[in-house]
């Protein structure tokens, strides 16, 4: 237990939100990148079609996606009988730390895959092409041209992808419910303190929501502007 | 050899190549207006273009085939692109060591660097550099990663007219120099007549001829002509690079007359373009005249147009077109096998 201004703070949900969104970034960068990228070069009509399809939880209800989550998760569904058929102990998903997590990568993948998509778009052709006849390969063309091209996008991508995974609520409370010290996130804390009338612990914990959402947003646009740097 | 059977389909433009035969020294220029498919061609020999299917070979080593496609990667090329392609948030010598660092042979950077004039330049950031420069690192960097052919996209085109005349130059050293062969897309006939040896002329995805420069530059209705009118060139050699009142002295191949001109970039080999419009003819020899360049030449052929006549020249055994007015076409009572003097304004050859 911390102490705030003399109340009482259980520091729990803050390390599961901040475990929680990192891990989720972090897989999110990962899986974002070649999905990113794919749509970036796509020229094919299909492409609004996989546009429509990434940037579908910006306007679902976190709700339905977390209900559709949490059936597809079901204990005697599919996925979790594939678990346990590859050693998983129980294939339980929901209510878990990594069913949080599995929820808030779809939830949060438009944040991750957009900003990219367009970092991506402006990275000129012609430049790869360069680089391929100078015997580039893959890895150098991606980590020597694309990467520092798109840095910017790169991290937009990941503080937006962290901060809204910080914020959510609607698919943690569907997928992950609110069991204290696993999956219980500040957004809940928070709501279960209003419902309990501890004002006093709502008012610290979304003070510190607060303080720590200005901080990330002020450092990464003095970031960006530090990285300004213009193409062609 | 390079042989070509290539062909590529897209929504609005068909390029299609049954069979081109091109020898691998020297330059050939890609020449054609745009949409003609010049560019398309040289990013098909780069291995830019996966859609394309056909048969590619580089003296004896397959490119593409039925089987195979060899990327960019493997087929040792350079290419430089039409706005220089250099990577922007590295240093000039960043982009040099890009190349370097991949090739097979470790040449000299600070060498290149030099031949190319930029090595005052290697830690400039790239978007401080001006156009001319840009180009010469692209062509430095191209170099540098030991191609065994140079393909040039429209080098010069996003250049300003000053900036043209001052790399055009330091190609055809380059070209002199290195001995290495290079394929050159152009829609300017300029480009041609100072660098290459044979003309692949395109026009709406096919070839409609190839022919070596000479060939390309003898016949009037040449699409060197279309734009400009006739030209022709004098091979000559130069004699004394400063002359005096900044000009230079060359000497026409196989003669021993003087051709006057302001300064050029370099000695040895020089091409000289003429634009037939800029050279007059004139029955005796004028003493009183502010025309510099006064050759003796015999007329091979007359060509007449609805507002001009075409005189082709004899110079030993180079070729000169003057375009003349249909008045003093009759004036002069011009015809084949007569000897005349063709004169040429120095200042009309920059």
């Amino acid at each position: 237990m911390w102490t705030i201004f003399g109340v009482e703070i259980d520091p729990n949900p803050i390390w599961t939100t901040l475990s929680v969104a990192l891990t989720t970034t972090a897989i999110l960068l990962v899986i974002g990148v070649p999905i990113a990228w794919k749509l970036a070069r796509m020229t094919s009509r299909w492409k609004v079609l996989f546009e429509a399809l990434v940037a579908l939880p910006l306007v679902l209800p976190p709700t339905v996606l977390g209900f559709y989550l949490l059936i597809s998760m079901n204990p005697n569904g599919m996925v979790a009988e594939a678990l346990r058929f590859l050693g998983h102990p129980d294939g339980q998903l929901t209510f878990t730390f990594t069913g949080l997590v599995i929820g808030s990568v779809f939830y949060s993948l438009p944040f991750a895959v957009q900003p990219l998509m367009h970092a991506f778009e402006q990275v000129p052709q012609a430049l790869l092409d360069a680089a391929k006849t100078m015997r580039a390969n893959r890895i150098s063309l991606f980590w020597q041209i694309i990467v520092p091209l798109s840095r910017r996008g790169f991290l937009t991508a990941a503080t937006l992808a962290f901060a809204h995974t910080v914020g959510e609520f609607g698919v943690v409370l569907m997928v992950g419910g609110n069991i204290p010290d696993e999956t219980r996130m500040v957004s809940i804390a928070i709501f279960d303190h209003v419902e309990t009338l501890e004002y006093a612990q709502a008012h610290v914990l979304s003070l510190i929501m607060l303080l720590f959402s200005f901080t990330v947003l002020l450092g990464v646009y003095a970031l960006n502007r530090k990285f300004d740097v213009k193409v062609g | 050899m390079l042989d070509i059977q290539t062909k590529l389909v897209r929504d609005n433009f068909t390029l299609d190549i049954p069979q081109l035969t091109l020898p691998t020294t020297g330059v050939t220029a890609l020449f054609g207006r745009s949409g003609s498919g010049k560019s398309t061609l040289l990013r098909i020999l780069a291995g830019l273009e996966v859609q394309a299917s056909g048969k590619l070979q580089f003296n004896g080593q397959v490119w593409q085939d039925n089987r195979q496609f060899v990327p960019p990667q493997a087929r040792s090329l350079g290419v430089v692109f039409q706005d220089g392609a250099l990577f922007p948030h590295l240093t000039v010598r960043q982009n040099l060591q890009f190349a370097l660092s991949r090739a097979p042979v470790q040449q000299s950077l600070q060498e290149v660097a030099a031949r190319c004039r930029i090595d005052h330049r290697l830690d400039a950031a790239v978007p401080t550099l001006s156009g001319g420069e840009k180009q010469r690192v692209a062509i430095a960097r191209a170099l540098l990663s030991s191609p065994q052919l140079l393909l040039l996209d429209e080098p010069l085109s996003a250049l300003d007219t000053a900036t043209k005349r001052e790399i055009l130059p330091f190609l055809e050293e380059l070209k002199d120099d290195l001995g290495l062969p290079m394929i050159y897309v152009t829609h300017a006939p300029a480009e041609v007549e100072r660098l290459a040896d044979r003309v692949v002329f395109l026009h709406k995805g096919r070839v409609d001829c190839v022919e070596t420069l000479q060939q390309a530059l003898s016949r009037s209705d040449s699409p060197l002509f279309a734009d400009e009118g006739a030209s022709s060139v004098l091979m000559a050699e130069v004699i004394e690079l400063q002359a005096g009142d900044g000009l230079s002295r060359l000497q026409p191949i196989s003669t021993n007359c003087s051709l006057w001109l302001p300064q050029v970039a370099h000695v040895g080999h020089y091409r000289v373009r003429v634009l037939a419009k800029d050279v007059a003819i004139s029955l005796g020899k004028p003493q009183d005249s502010s025309m510099l360049n006064v050759f003796q030449v015999s007329v091979t052929d007359i060509a007449v147009s609805e507002s001009s006549a075409l005189i082709k020249l004899s110079l030993a055994e180079q070729v000169l077109f003057a375009q003349i007015s249909l008045r003093s076409l009759r004036q002069l009572h011009l015809s084949v096998d007569r000897q005349v003097y063709a004169l040429i304004k120095a200042m009309a050859l920059v």
